[in-house]
């Protein structure tokens, strides 16, 4: 053989090491002294310079295919489009950038000429053709144009979207983890409106997502996508392998999880630059076939450095959780749908919990602490909202326009706050031991913070307040009274000097909270007296309080609609708030949802279904526009939506809505007062829908609930209570009817007293009982004294005056 | 790696995996040229592994992506002689061929001329004929190859550089650089 070669390839080798201006030189040196051998390095030298671009160049061989054509010139036309140029040639065939010149207007698209395939239908291309251009979705980069030409080749004209790809996009826009979550969300909408339509992508990869100017992912290329069902195996050939899912790849059946992979792998590039499964250096789609299971890998190193350094690590276990759940190699093991991939993405970006998470131990209680520690508008503070029933308030770090200094102060205190709360729940969740409720921590943190308060009331109020807080979110009303009662119950005196250490601000703001609980337990007298001492405070420094005070508004209304029974005034001062809070904040923030909905609410109560529908709409457009779709709050505002319909006389349409609320509440954030709530507007619907069947077990399940979260004898309770028994009574079971209306009224009456509104509630339900049963004497005196309560209750009683109206004509009373 | 005798063994049973793949497949591959993302023969011996992956034959997965670039070459350069054979009405037919089977070298020629290099270059330089049989054949890439290989990416570059101008060097002028 060669026996110079050894030495020859070492120089070699040396040289390549050099800049290709040295390479000579060095060769030169080295060979010094032996003519021939400096020729035979000199000519390999050059070799390697000249003309290797294109020689075995895998994927690049091939470019003048025999059976391909010479690509189109400018000005050449199929159909009606005009050939500008050649943008790319792909194993399929060609693109080109087109215009459409016609009546005046030129119109730019990209044409994909496929190559003629032997056997190809046109019939069917046409068909798969159709179902592509219905697609219609922002996300969706839409099809404008097709046919066939006759050598049996196909073109397509679809947008020409005038951006890099996904990849690309997010590199030169140094995006962040959150934002190229929210990226892949958006274009996952688009994916989920083409499965809805049957449509599968199955050739997800980043080259084949652009982004337009606007910001708006654009999926393109449904090149191989086939209608679900009339599936056949597309061979390997024609897919990106580093994508495909193993099905895919296998032949095997596929179906919208194998979408997911690819939008899964898509999330993965992005984060980490490459999809997954290359680590363990074999072709993609064989190391995800071999060891799919192993869960993805990813942790902070493996992050492109762009958005290693600002990625909150909560979030990034969680879309590492859901990308593993969503990479494996099962179908049947990821997540069934787009959405529910989606909403799980969701879910991490809100801090909730994941689904691919949920047998972790511990993990949802942890994710439900965390929710609590997000930074707000600036200030690391608690955010909290406050809702439950038709009301929503809230409570969040205080925007410093007005008060630059209060909110500093205000930040420093909540950062302290949060870290005692978190400390004392801490603290509280080891003691509670593995199996301890979230009850059982909160109960013992409570326990903790009262005694501490009373031995340091300065340092403690503002802790034992935000405990309060964390109660109320909880629905549990009687906790957060006990929590923050001690705080309220402080003197506030604007003018005079504080007897305590504790903050004047921390007074108000638990007095306020504490208005809010009244307002639930329906204590309004109670609610407006704490109101106006923190409002009489807020007055002494308006600029400085102008937040807190336009967020009082809010219970000042519900306690005109409740106390005063006066929804005109009680709309007029939402109205202004609701102008006072865009003026101060702008249209798009939770604010002004809240306001919204609330609005809502009472225009509802004022008998304005249809102008309280509009305004919910409102508010839940603000709730999308702000990302917020997902929250307890819109939640209430699709929950009141669908009320109104029912309010409106149309509970048919309203039973979906409500259906919807309840699967998201209950996936979300599980059993509570609000949930209880929600199912009982649900059977309540259905009933009204003649749905009895379908609505009795939801009324059993919401009164079991209401009881347990709300307390027996509530108003959630009694309502409850009183819809089971007239779903027992629609379905033939008499008997159990009258006893669960009997009960119901006893608690309601124990609980909470002759001719309030949940003894009225359940005073008619229990007349509904007596008169099914045949004891028509009994029942015509309970309605007559229920007649009374409602006509003291004002407007709101309207709806109990029907129900009673249509007893008496139903069973001739 | 296997011992050499297993290994011959290994891709008689891939090339008879192989070949019927190749044929299905072959008209969508043909017409698959030139397309940067796609790895034709990675394709096809994914396909081929996901078949065969269950053998314990090839549960070492390291064993079967090199056994496999080696059987790709076989298939196409035996595919590419049989043509050629066909064509002059004689000569050693090793595989059972149909007319239908697309050509999928530029030139049959061309990738039997090739083949005879890269036999060659064996006898040079084993390593370098190595990462040539990975990276042309199997269609893997620098990191793939060079953890099939046990060196380094850049090495596998290198080569890989090495590898081709050496080749066209023996296709272009017949003989070998630093020859005497």
């Amino acid at each position: 053989m060669n026996q110079n070669w050894p030495r020859l390839s070492a120089l070699i080798d040396e040289a390549m090491e050099l800049p290709l201006i040295e390479q000579r030189a060095f060769v030169a040196a080295q060979t010094d002294g032996d003519p021939d051998f400096q020729a035979a390095a000199f000519h390999f030298i050059d070799s390697l310079h000249s003309g290797l671009t294109g020689f075995m160049r895998t994927g690049a061989m091939g470019t003048d295919a025999p059976d391909r054509p010479a690509p189109l010139g400018e000005g050449e036309r199929i159909g009606v489009w005009a050939i500008k140029s050649l943008i790319g040639e792909g194993g399929m065939g060609r693109v080109y950038a087109v215009e459409r010149v016609e009546g005046g207007f030129t119109q730019a698209g990209a044409l994909k000429l496929n190559d003629a395939l032997p056997g190809t239908d046109l019939l069917v291309m046409t068909q798969e053709r159709q179902v592509l251009a219905d697609l219609d979705h922002p996300s969706i980069a839409r099809i404008l144009d097709g046919g066939g030409l006759p050598d049996g080749s196909s073109w397509m004209v679809m947008e020409r979207i005038d951006g890099p790809t996904i990849d690309r996009w997010c590199a030169d826009h140094k995006l962040g983890l959150e934002d190229r979550v929210k990226l892949v969300l958006a274009a996952a909408d688009g994916l989920a409106q083409a499965h809805a339509r049957l449509v599968l992508h199955r050739d997800l990869k980043p080259s084949n997502i652009l982004v337009d100017p606007m910001g708006q992912p654009r999926l393109i290329d449904f090149g191989i996508a086939r209608r679900i069902g009339s599936l056949e195996a597309a061979g390997p050939e024609r897919l990106s392998l580093a994508y495909a899912a193993p099905e895919l790849v296998e032949g095997l059946s596929v179906g919208p999880a194998s979408d997911v992979y690819g939008m899964a792998q898509v999330l993965h590039e992005l984060l980490t630059g490459h999809p997954a499964a290359r680590r363990s250096g074999l072709p993609a789609g064989i190391a995800s076939a071999v060891d799919g299971e192993a869960p993805v890998a990813i942790n902070r190193a493996a992050l492109l450095p762009d958005i290693a350094r600002g990625a909150p690590s909560a979030l990034l276990d969680d879309v590492a959780a859901v990308l593993s759940l969503a990479l494996r190699s099962d179908p049947a093991a990821r997540y069934p749908t787009i959405d529910a991939f989606a909403s799980d993405l969701r879910r991490a970006l809100a801090g909730r919990a994941v689904e691919a998470r949920a047998d972790e131990p511990g993990y949802r209680f942890r994710r439900w602490l965390m929710r609590f520690k997000w930074p707000v508008a600036g200030a690391a503070a608690i955010a909290l909202s406050l809702t439950g029933g038709l009301g929503a308030a809230l409570w969040q770090a205080r925007e410093a326009k007005a008060a630059r200094d209060a909110a500093v102060v205000e930040a420093d205190r909540t950062e302290a706050v949060r870290q005692s709360l978190f400390l004392v729940l801490g603290e509280s969740t080891e003691a509670a031991g593995p199996d301890g409720t979230r009850k059982d921590v909160l109960d013992r943190a409570s326990e903790r913070l009262t005694r501490e308060f009373a031995r340091d009331p300065a340092q403690y109020a503002p802790v034992l307040k935000a405990l309060g807080e964390l109660y109320f979110h909880s629905n549990d009303y009687p906790g957060a009274i006990g929590l923050l009662k001690p705080v309220a119950s402080l003197p506030l005196a604007p003018t005079t000097a504080p007897t305590t250490k504790v903050p004047p601000e921390v007074i108000a703001e638990a007095k306020v909270d504490l208005a809010q609980v009244y307002l639930r337990t329906g204590e309004p007298e109670q609610a407006r007296a704490m109101l106006t001492a923190a409002q009489a405070f807020w007055a002494s420094d308006p600029a400085r309080w102008q937040s807190d005070m336009i967020e009082s508004r809010l219970a000042e209304a519900q306690i005109v609609r409740d106390l005063d029974k006066d929804p005109p005034r009680a709309a007029a001062i939402l109205r202004r708030a609701l102008a006072d809070r865009i003026a101060m904040s702008g249209p798009a923030n939770r604010d002004v949802a809240i306001f919204q909905n609330n609005l809502g609410n009472v225009l509802s109560a004022m008998g304005l279904h249809d102008e309280a529908a509009a305004s919910f709409r409102q508010a839940q457009a603000t709730w999308a526009a702000i990302g917020a779709s997902e929250t307890p709050d819109a939640m209430n505002t699709l929950n009141n939506l669908a009320a109104s319909e029912v309010l409106a006389g149309r509970p048919k349409a309203a039973v979906p809505q409500f259906a919807e609320a309840v699967r998201l509440r209950r996936a979300l954030f599980g059993p509570s007062a609000a949930l209880a709530a929600l199912i009982n507007n649900n059977a309540k619907a259905l009933l009204l829908s003649s749905d009895a069947a379908q609505a009795l077990p939801l009324a059993r399940e919401a009164t079991a609930m209401a009881r347990d979260f709300a307390g027996e004898g509530s108003m959630l309770h009694a309502a409850s209570a009183a819809g089971l028994s007239e779903a027992l009574l629609a379905t033939g079971q008499a008997k159990d009817a009258l006893a669960t209306a009997q009960s119901g009224h006893r608690a309601a009456l124990q609980t909470s007293g002759a001719g309030t509104p949940p003894e009225i509630v359940a005073l008619i339900a229990l007349a509904r009982a007596n008169a099914a049963t045949g004891s028509q004497d009994a029942a015509r005196s309970q309605l007559a004294n229920a007649q009374k309560g409602v006509a003291a209750m004002g407007p709101g009683g309207a709806r109990l005056n029907d129900a009673i109206r249509d007893i008496r004509q139903r069973y001739k009373l | 790696m296997a011992h050499s005798d297993d290994t011959s063994e290994d891709v008689r049973v891939l090339v008879e995996a192989l070949y019927p793949q190749l044929r299905m497949i072959a008209g969508a591959l043909s017409s698959r040229f030139g397309s940067p993302e796609t790895l034709r023969s990675t394709a096809l011996i994914s396909e081929v592994f996901l078949k065969l992956r269950r053998s314990p034959r090839f549960a070492d997965e390291q064993h079967f992506l090199r056994t496999a670039a080696r059987a790709m070459r076989q298939v196409l350069v035996n595919h590419a002689r049989s043509r050629v054979a066909q064509r002059r009405g004689g000569g050693a037919v090793v595989l059972p061929l149909d007319d239908d089977v697309p050509v999928f070298w530029q030139s049959d020629a061309e990738l039997i001329a090739l083949d005879d290099a890269l036999g060659a270059l064996e006898g040079m330089d084993a390593r370098l004929a190595a990462v040539v049989e990975c990276r042309f054949f199997g269609g893997y890439d620098d990191q793939e190859t060079g953890r099939l290989l046990g060196l380094t990416d850049r090495t596998v570059r290198r080569d890989w550089v090495k590898a081709r101008a050496l080749l066209r060097t023996l296709l272009e002028d017949g003989e070998l650089p630093g020859a005497e």
